[in-house]
């Protein structure tokens, strides 16, 4: 009986570890800078984007309106239209989780602002924004407008 | 006879003694003349006997700087203390002729430039690299909108582009609208649009140069693939646009930017590579536009050395009626 009973809990607590085990495997990798390219190359894009620095990107995206420093993005790669189109793609990488979920916050505020701001002047362009994919993983953020959502998807799958 | 003779005899001696007189007199004032005339400063006498001339081109306050300098080199000719002396006078800007070339200032230049626009110059802000100013723009704004869409949101409020601009004051405001009105056939209005436009930015920018920027071309065989050109944007009527915006610049004495010269190519179109849609610029076209800015500059004190023109007096009269000291 003290054998079962030990047999028993040895199970359960291997089982519970595989879960956790299992568990920190299946979380999605963070988000890297090279994404951005790879959405590029798999057409995910009608165009040729221009890259943005850093600093333009933290102006571009209002990131100091939600409370970020400059020196809380820590990274970036991004590439938006020059104005044809209202597509973009951009990976930002950030101090911690906490400062990613704050521009988390100031992107969806920017990809509603650029609604608001071609609704009139770009209707064609108002689905991509709409479907646009804001998210965001661990201390990285992607950004993706853009016209084949479902190859920028896989390119960063 | 001999009294006569020697009466004679005298009188020739007398007559000769005048001519040795009148001949030394004359090579006497002959010497004092040429001496005379080094001291002067040797002007050269030309063929003929004339004077030589200034060269052409030389300004008459050229020549007073000259012999000034020529005065105070010698450190012997100073005037007379009793004797004013007038500065040269300053020769006022040319409004008529867009900025001319000069040496590159850094982009520090537009720390306090404001930059009034449509989506084109959203584009410049964003990718020439200018890292600085203020982006004051629109997407699709024209200059019949200017004074009433409330473009902007600030702190959660809506405002004008030129509300937006009195919000803030600034050295530098450049303006560039156009584009988006080109398919509206009413240049009577777009000059007046403009003309009312630099009227209101003046009015809360008082201080500020104002620099009209002229409209860079389009590539319409692109626009025509991009969108089958359904607003009819065409470089003739931009021209057109350009020409009034340059009178209107003049008009209310503010400069202008010809950034269409600095653009078209022979056919006076924007060429190949320079756009994707025919209307907005690349990243290397928004680097050459900005660097274009950084050598075409002008100071406020050079447009205006004895103020704006028409300037009210500032009101110092009190609700009362009285006037303030």
């Amino acid at each position: 009986m003290k054998k079962l009973l030990t047999f028993t809990l040895a199970l359960a607590l291997s089982l519970g570890l595989t879960a956790c085990g299992r568990e920190q495997n299946d979380a999605p990798p963070l988000y890297g800078t090279s994404h951005v390219k790879a959405m590029a190359d798999a057409g995910a894009f009608s165009e040729e984007l221009e890259e943005l620095d850093g600093d333009t990107a933290f102006l571009l995206y209002k990131l100091a309106d939600c409370g970020l420093e400059r020196e809380d993005l820590k990274d970036c790669a991004v590439l938006r239209s020059a104005g044809a189109t209202c597509e973009e793609g951009a990976v930002l990488v950030f101090a911690g989780a906490d400062e990613a979920e704050a521009a988390e916050r100031a992107l969806k505020d920017y990809i509603q602002s650029q609604i608001d701001a071609n609704t009139d002047y770009r209707p064609a362009e108002i689905p991509k924004l709409e479907e646009a994919l804001v998210d965001r993983r661990g201390e990285t953020l992607l950004l993706a407008v853009a016209n084949d959502l479902e190859a920028a998807k896989k390119a960063v799958e | 006879m001999s009294g006569n003779y020697r009466g004679k005899h005298v009188l020739q001696n007398g007559r000769n003694i005048l001519l040795w007189a009148v001949g030394a007199a004359a090579v006497l004032a002959l010497i004092m003349t040429v001496v005379f005339s080094i001291r002067a400063g040797g002007t050269p006498q030309g063929p003929g006997g004339q004077s030589s001339e200034p060269p052409m081109g030389t300004s008459s306050s050229e020549i007073d700087s000259a012999i000034s300098s020529m005065g105070s080199s010698s450190g012997s000719a100073q005037p007379p203390p009793d004797v004013a002396v007038d500065p040269p006078e300053a020769v006022p800007y040319d409004f008529s002729q867009p900025v001319p070339q000069r040496e590159a200032v850094e982009n520090g230049y537009f720390d306090d430039a404001a930059f009034v626009g449509d989506s084109r110059t959203d584009g410049l802000m964003l990718y020439s690299g200018i890292g600085t100013g203020r982006n004051l723009t629109s997407n699709g704004l024209s200059i019949f909108k200017l004074a009433e869409k409330k473009a902007l949101k600030i702190d959660g409020k809506k405002y004008t582009l030129l509300e937006a601009l009195a919000l803030e004051e600034y050295g530098k405001v450049y303006l560039s609208l156009g584009v988006n009105e080109l398919g509206i056939h009413n240049d009577k209005g777009f000059y007046n649009s403009y003309c009312a436009a630099i009227d209101e930015i003046r009015k809360v920018q008082p201080n500020a140069v104002i620099y009209i920027q002229g409209l860079i071309p389009l590539n319409e065989q692109q626009i025509e693939e991009y969108n089958g050109n359904k607003y009819n944007l065409t470089n003739e009527h931009l021209r057109v646009y350009n020409d009034l915006m340059r009178q209107a610049a003049e008009e209310k004495q503010v400069v202008y930017l010809d950034l269409y010269t600095e653009f078209a190519d022979e056919n006076g179109a924007l060429p190949e590579g320079v756009s994707r849609d025919g209307v907005h610029l690349v990243k290397d076209a928004c680097k050459r536009w900005l660097e274009y800015l950084k050598t075409h500059t002008v100071e406020f004190d050079e447009l205006y050395p004895d103020g704006l023109p028409g300037a009210a007096e500032p009101d110092i009269s009190t609700e009362d009626g009285s006037v303030q000291g």
